[in-house]
């Protein structure tokens, strides 16, 4: 009898708990990553096109999370309309988060793997890990409509690795300043001269923080997402002409340098006050919060919201002028040869300029291609965006995060040493001591 | 060939019946279940998945000596302490009232179960306006007129446990108050009669009567909202992502971080056989009082 009461109730956990497993991953995911970072929770489900390949076109998948409400499906339906050789059929994944997970299992079950990805560009090292993508170069060398060369170099070298171009950036975007002009006007502050360092980012935060008005915000101060602190901290590191990480990606930030950029993070909050770490709700573009530190994907939203008060400048520094490159990357994963080759193609179809362009507009993102950057169409495109032109005017000083393989597992190490400082629940010393370790045994793992 | 006796063929259909069943709880439930502790006996040795080795109880150990494991499970147990109690007493308290005859009492029934039948996924959006940190949210709102400041209710360490908590036992009250309106249904009422009878009043007859015979559906709800609040997850995912500064990191928030953020499969399937063991002891623990109370 007692045997069987024993054997019920491990019955009944082992059901509860195979349950919560099940359970756990049917929650929708909200966007995760920092160019998704403020974006709402969409549909659960991949979002996959239902035509058919029509007959003799090679038939090849892509996964991506950029998805309809930016033009994906469109384009990719375009690409199709376009000619006759290859029918891609687009998978939608809401979240970075969501598109590794799928590559993580297919991977691991070796079949059903998309012929492309594109995908946060931190991750590409990791697939790259995982399945050996296929080289680029070749294909890019190869390509009429495009050069080599004219990929923005910082762009390309990122992955480039072991001499093989694992990814390629689809479009970029990088953190700016963004400012509200009537904020700054009502302070008796001239909105054609934003801060340029840290010493007049305070001042004029100071000037700017009023009531329930706060002077001066990023995300990396309230968001509980690993990779948009991390990202963050990055910046202001090398803002203050210290380094995150050698040739070797082993930290380098456990440095008077890091100790510094993090004690004047700390200090915007708990010393001037004129930041927090519990923000209004979208304070910026309700006109509560007067200086925000984010990312060019947030110029679209901020000016529906803001209209001509929207104004950007580069972020203000210490020592350097900096920031940190984000944006998607293209990769193509191992098949056979001519479906890798229609992967190309299909990917030289979202490189091209009317496709880039149309990308840039939807979502906020900057050209990696000098080309297109500077031809006469996108320039006036950007004259007329705040964000995207101040993104490109600051593309010489963007920063790359580490190419490893366990980039993400290192920035999620890091981060909650960081946060925590942030909260001032621990020195700026001790957290980036402790961040620094963490990241080295997440790096090196 | 021999052929079956009428016998055998009618426990042949009843396997063909089970099986299908069966199957299903083999594959999706018992097969998970054990690969899970295979993977708990293993270290990760690459990016992919699959690239484990066996390292015997190494991943237990580093569980035992992670300060994460130790606050995640510290935040369940305040979670489930405060959800638990709350829940039951506030369920019964709403079945006492709807169980006497009132006007309207099947439409506030229905009010008050309708938060079970919804997506905890919609709940946590719902709310998470609700506690908008600024003066927008609605709950900061009303607090305002009575001159209370607006409070951070999930960017503030203090109180996003405390946020969550108000939310989870507005989910589950529904469920309680139900469970506890079919008991007291099944209460026969010449007790009560018995009790007037003898001059008792309304208290005496609930503390002497009503609350003893549902001790038995009091038990059911205490284990099963134990082992459910231990494995809370949705709320977290949609409302803080375990922030901030894993002020809500609860244990399986945890361990699908592990899981499907890190990818370390050995090291959260650890966990999770460490969460089997804590739920397990604690279901032990309060079946032994039960027994010894119907003794």
């Amino acid at each position: 009898m007692k045997h069987r009461k024993l054997f019920a109730l491990l019955a009944c956990a082992a059901l509860l708990l195979s349950a919560t497993a099940c359970g756990g991953g049917s929650g929708s995911s909200a966007a995760e990553a920092p160019a998704e970072s403020t974006a709402s929770a969409e549909a659960a489900e991949p979002a996959e096109s239902s035509a058919e390949a029509p007959e003799g076109a090679t038939a090849i998948t892509v996964w991506e999370m950029y998805g309809p409400k930016r033009g994906m499906d469109k384009i990719t339906e375009q690409f199709n309309e376009s000619q006759d050789g290859v029918f891609a059929t687009d998978v939608f994944l809401v979240s970075h988060t969501e598109l590794m997970q799928k590559i993580q299992v297919t991977a691991a079950s070796s079949s059903g793997l998309p012929d492309a990805v594109l995908i946060d560009m931190f991750y590409a090292p990791l697939i790259n890990d995982l399945v050996g993508n296929v080289d680029l170069k070749p294909y890019i060398d190869a390509d009429p409509t495009m050069s080599y060369d004219d990929f923005y170099e910082n762009l390309r070298d990122y992955s480039m690795i072991d001499g093989k171009q694992i990814s390629i950036h689809s479009y970029a975007n990088n953190l700016i300043l963004y400012y509200n002009k009537s904020l700054f006007e009502a302070a008796g502050l001239d909105p054609n001269k934003p801060p340029a360092t840290w010493d007049e980012l305070v001042t004029y935060a100071q000037a700017l923080t009023t009531g329930d008005q706060l002077g001066f915000l990023c995300s990396a101060f309230y968001d509980s997402y690993y990779e948009t602190v991390s990202w963050q901290y990055q910046v202001f590191v090398w803002q203050n002409g210290g380094e995150m990480w050698d040739e070797n990606w082993q930290p380098a930030f456990n440095s008077p340098e890091g100790i510094e950029a993090l004690q004047f993070m700390m200090d915007l909050i708990h010393k001037h006050g004129v930041s927090s770490t519990a923000p209004p709700e979208n304070g910026f573009h309700q006109g509560k919060v007067a200086m925000l530190l984010d990312g060019t994907w947030m110029g679209n939203e901020l000016e529906e919201a803001l209209g001509d008060n929207l104004m950007a400048a580069p972020l203000p520094y210490n020592k350097a002028p900096a920031t940190n490159t984000g944006g998607e990357h293209w990769m193509i994963l191992p098949s056979e040869k001519a479906r890798e080759d229609a992967a190309w193609q299909y990917i030289s179809h979202f490189l091209s300029e009317a496709v880039v362009t149309e990308i840039c507009a939807n979502g906020g993102q900057v050209p990696t291609r000098k080309s297109i950057a500077d031809s006469d169409a996108f320039q006036s495109f950007a004259n007329e965006h705040v964000a995207i032109k101040t993104s490109m005017s600051v593309m010489d000083s963007a920063r790359m995060r580490a190419a490893s393989p366990n980039y993400g597992a290192a920035s999620e190490a890091m981060s909650t040493y960081i946060q925590q400082a942030l909260f001032n629940t621990m020195t700026a010393e001790d957290a980036v001591a402790a961040a620094a370790e963490a990241f080295a045994a997440a790096i090196n793992q | 060939m021999k052929r079956l006796t009428i016998r055998q063929r009618e426990n042949l259909d009843g396997y063909l019946f089970v099986a299908p069943a069966v199957l299903f709880f083999a594959v999706f439930m018992v097969y998970p279940f054990l690969y899970s502790f295979y993977l708990s006996l293993h270290r990760k040795t690459g990016a992919r998945l699959t690239d484990i080795t066996f390292a015997g109880l190494e991943q237990y150990g580093k569980a035992l000596a992670d300060p994460q494991f130790f606050s995640s499970l510290k935040n369940t147990a305040v979670y489930t302490l405060s959800v638990v109690f709350f829940q039951i007493a506030i369920g019964l308290l709403v079945a006492v009232l709807l169980n006497r005859a009132i006007m309207g009492k099947t439409l506030i029934r229905a009010l008050v179960f309708t938060p079970v039948v919804l997506s905890t996924i919609v709940c946590g959006i719902i709310w998470t306006w609700l506690y908008s940190p600024d003066s927008s949210g609605l709950i900061n709102r009303a607090l305002s007129v009575f001159g209370i400041q607006p409070v951070a209710w999930l960017r503030d360490p203090k109180w996003a446990m405390f946020a969550i908590v108000v939310m989870s036992i507005w989910k589950w009250i529904g469920y309680h108050m139900v469970i506890y309106l079919a008991a007291l249904q099944g209460i026969s009422t010449d007790y009560f009669e018995a009790a007037s009878l003898e001059g008792a009043n309304g208290l005496q007859k609930f503390a002497y009567i009503t609350f003893p015979l549902l001790s038995p559906t009091t038990w059911l709800l205490l284990i099963t909202s134990i082992i459910n609040s231990f494995q809370i997850f949705d709320q977290i995912f949609v409302m803080t992502k375990g922030g901030p500064i894993g002020a809500t990191n609860v244990i399986v928030y945890f361990i699908y971080n592990t899981a499907f953020v890190s990818f370390d499969l050995p090291y959260a399937s650890a966990i999770a056989w460490l969460l089997f063991g804590v739920i397990f002891l604690l279901t032990m623990v309060q079946m032994r009082i039960q027994n010894r109370q119907e003794l």
